[in-house]
């Protein structure tokens, strides 16, 4: 958003410039400036910056792997809060039926530390399978974490 | 010498005539061009303000600001 267009000798103006970082994980914005200064008509601004999530995740999904039928597989996912952030996990769960989600806080993290156990049942049907684990939050920002999971179950052997 | 003499002051009239005439121009002074606004959480939204100068003898007008 530019102040004024037009600038006597001596004045000065402004340019504000809003960026959201919804979705983002490197801030680099470019704007071109045009002007009748004849020396310089055109003026590249730059903002950069890192964009950190407020969760951090230590997976950006859960592969259960290929496994034999019957066979019960459980992972783990850890879940990080900057130690600024007063943001917390809620809850979590599976759009996957074959798979059951649970969150464990860390001892001793204050909170800062979550554990989600997923657990592929072992009644899993043959073949390929796959979800999202939603997790629910406090923050504004990212009331909601989506973790894709997917595994596959071997056929039976005759 | 003697006959280089007006030559030289011919010249040297002309050179000041020239720069009499000059137009006047605006001349556009960011405070600075790039920002580096270290590391933001995600979400937020960020806002930063680019101030400039005029500091040349006409108006200065902005034609255009394009965001990339």
């Amino acid at each position: 958003m530019l102040s004024a267009k037009q600038i006597p000798p001596g004045e000065s103006g402004r340019i504000e410039v809003t960026i959201n970082t919804q979705g983002q994980t490197a801030l680099h914005k470019s704007i071109v400036v045009i002007s009748n200064d004849p020396k310089q008509q055109q003026i590249t601004l730059s903002l950069t910056g890192t964009v950190v999530p407020e969760f951090g995740l230590s997976e950006r999904g859960i592969y259960f792997g290929s496994v034999p039928p019957g066979k019960e597989v459980v992972k783990e996912l850890l879940i990080t809060i900057p130690p600024e952030k007063s943001v917390k996990v809620l809850s979590a769960e599976s759009t996957d039926q074959y798979v059951t989600v649970k969150l464990e806080p860390v001892p001793g993290s204050n909170g800062k530390k979550v554990r989600l156990v997923a657990t592929q049942k072992p009644d899993t049907k043959a073949g390929y399978h796959f979800g999202m684990v939603v997790i629910k939050t406090n923050s504004t920002f990212t009331p909601e974490l989506k973790i894709p999971v997917r595994g596959i179950v071997a056929a039976a052997s005759q | 010498m003697k006959r280089l003499l007006p030559v030289l002051l011919a010249i040297l009239a002309i050179g000041l005539l020239t720069a009499g005439a000059a137009e006047k121009a605006p001349a556009i002074a960011f405070d600075g061009i790039a920002k580096d606004v270290g590391t933001v959480t995600e979400g937020a939204s960020l806002k930063h303000v680019f101030t400039f100068k005029n500091k040349g003898d006409a108006t200065l007008e902005i034609l255009k600001v394009e965001p990339s």
